[in-house]
Formats: C-alpha cells, structure tokens, sequence
C-alpha cells in the first residue's frame, strides 16, 4: 500500500489486535468518521484478522501477520496479509445457504464485505485488502 | 496465589421455569467467546426441556465466532427439547442476524417499540 500516512505492524496472536483496531478506531473519529463507518471497519478488520491468525497462520504465535492501513478522509484502506498457503474466497460456501446455516463458521468474510464497500484478495489468497468510503461525503 | 476469576459475562435468573441471561459486555468477540459459550452452556446443563432467553441489550460488537456459539447453543438447547430466545437485539447486531439470515434460525427478537414499527 504506497499511500502517505500508511500505518504498518506486525501482530503474531489476537491478543495483539485489540490495541490495533483502538488505534485504527481513534484514527477513524478524529478523521470525522460516522460512528456506523467505524464500527463497520472494526468489524471488518477483526474477521480479516481473525481468518490470518487462526484459518492462514493455523493459530501459530511464531508465524506473523503483516498489517497495514491509512485513514484519509474520504477514504479508510487496509491490508492484513498471513504467511499461510492461501485459499480461493470463490470456494467458501454460501453460509446463508438452508444447508449452511446450521454450520459454526464460515460467516467472517460475508460479514467482511457487507462491512466494505470492497474486499479483494491477492491471487494466492494470503492477503486481503479492505476498503470503506467514508459514507457521509 | 491463585489468578483471579474473570467478570463473568452474563448475569442470570430464573423466572419460573424460564432463565433469562443478561449479556453483561458490549464486545462479544473470540476473546471472551470461549468463556461465554461456557456459561451459556452452564445454564442449559442438567435441565430438563431448557427454556433459555438471553438479553442481548447491551451488545453492540458481535462477530462472527459468537455467531458460531450461539449456533451450536440453539442446536444442544434444541436437542434436549428447549428453547433459546435471543432478546432486545438492535442495530448492528440485529443487522448481522439478517445478514446472516440467522434470525430464520434461530429465534432473534428486536425490543417491543424496535419490532413494533
């Protein structure tokens, strides 16, 4: 992400994602972020998260995730990219699908894109990139 | 010296033959999931026909994993012939429900004005 501003860390656990997503948050309001536009990327950067620590780094703390973002102000962008062999976001299956619902999990990245106004992922699927419009302009 | 005991995350009473659980945080996320699918299923466990109705006013952050966990609470509450309401679900979180297509699932439930109009 060459964008000025860009913050960048590296987390290895979700222990370490909450003071991430309270500095991302701050960013946000101090930009003049609606409080829905905040809460949508919290949420959206926390199952993104989520899915490279547990589903790409298999929960390995000595595997680490890299984590990028910018708040301008029209516009929030992050990156979360995992050290895992990736997967195909065509493949996961519906989870509002009748035979679905039942399941456990598989819901983080459709909540993931009703969040955003755009989720994309890299070819090998390690890396997903998150954007939301700032909604009031 | 022993840790100390984690706040617990619901507050619960029986009225009748009805529990009603109390979500006492506004954040439900993976890590406090774990221990709130505990005590969730602590209420359940040992009763005949549960009747379980948790109060989820006070939730405004809720993702996915605790979807999860209340999936599979539906489902044991559901085999041991109970039943799970989830109640006073707004916003946000109510949104996820929808999204999700949950609330054709299980039983979610707005606050009466909320629902009314």
């Amino acid at each position: 992400m060459l964008v000025n501003g860009t913050q960048v860390c590296w987390i290895h656990s979700l222990a370490d994602a909450g003071p991430l997503l309270t500095a991302v948050c701050q960013a946000m309001e101090a930009a003049g972020y609606p409080e829905g536009d905040v809460l949508a990327v919290r949420v959206a950067v926390w199952e993104a998260l989520v899915n490279a620590i547990e589903h790409g780094n298999g929960g390995d703390p000595a595997k680490q995730v890299r984590v990028s973002y910018v708040v301008l102000q029209g516009v929030v962008l992050a990156e979360v990219e995992d050290e895992g062999p990736g997967f195909d976001p065509a493949q996961v299956p519906d989870p509002r699908d009748p035979e679905n619902l039942e399941r456990q999990g598989g819901r983080g990245l459709l909540l993931m894109r009703h969040c955003m106004d755009l989720v994309t992922h890299n070819d090998l699927g390690n890396r997903v990139n998150l954007c939301k419009y700032h909604s009031a302009r | 010296m022993m840790s100390p005991r984690p706040a617990p995350l619901v507050h619960a009473r029986k009225a009748g033959d009805v529990t009603l659980a109390t979500v006492l945080t506004p954040d439900l996320h993976e890590a406090n999931a774990e221990d709130l699918g505990e005590e969730l299923f602590r209420l359940g466990e040992g009763v005949a026909r549960p009747r379980l109705r948790l109060d989820l006013a006070q939730v405004t952050f809720l993702t996915s994993t605790v979807l999860g966990k209340l999936v599979c609470l539906h489902k044991r509450v559901r085999a041991a012939g109970g039943e799970l309401v989830l109640l006073n679900v707004t916003g946000y979180v109510y949104e996820v429900f929808e999204l999700t297509r949950l609330h054709q699932f299980l039983d979610v439930r707005r606050p009466p004005r909320a629902a009314a109009s």
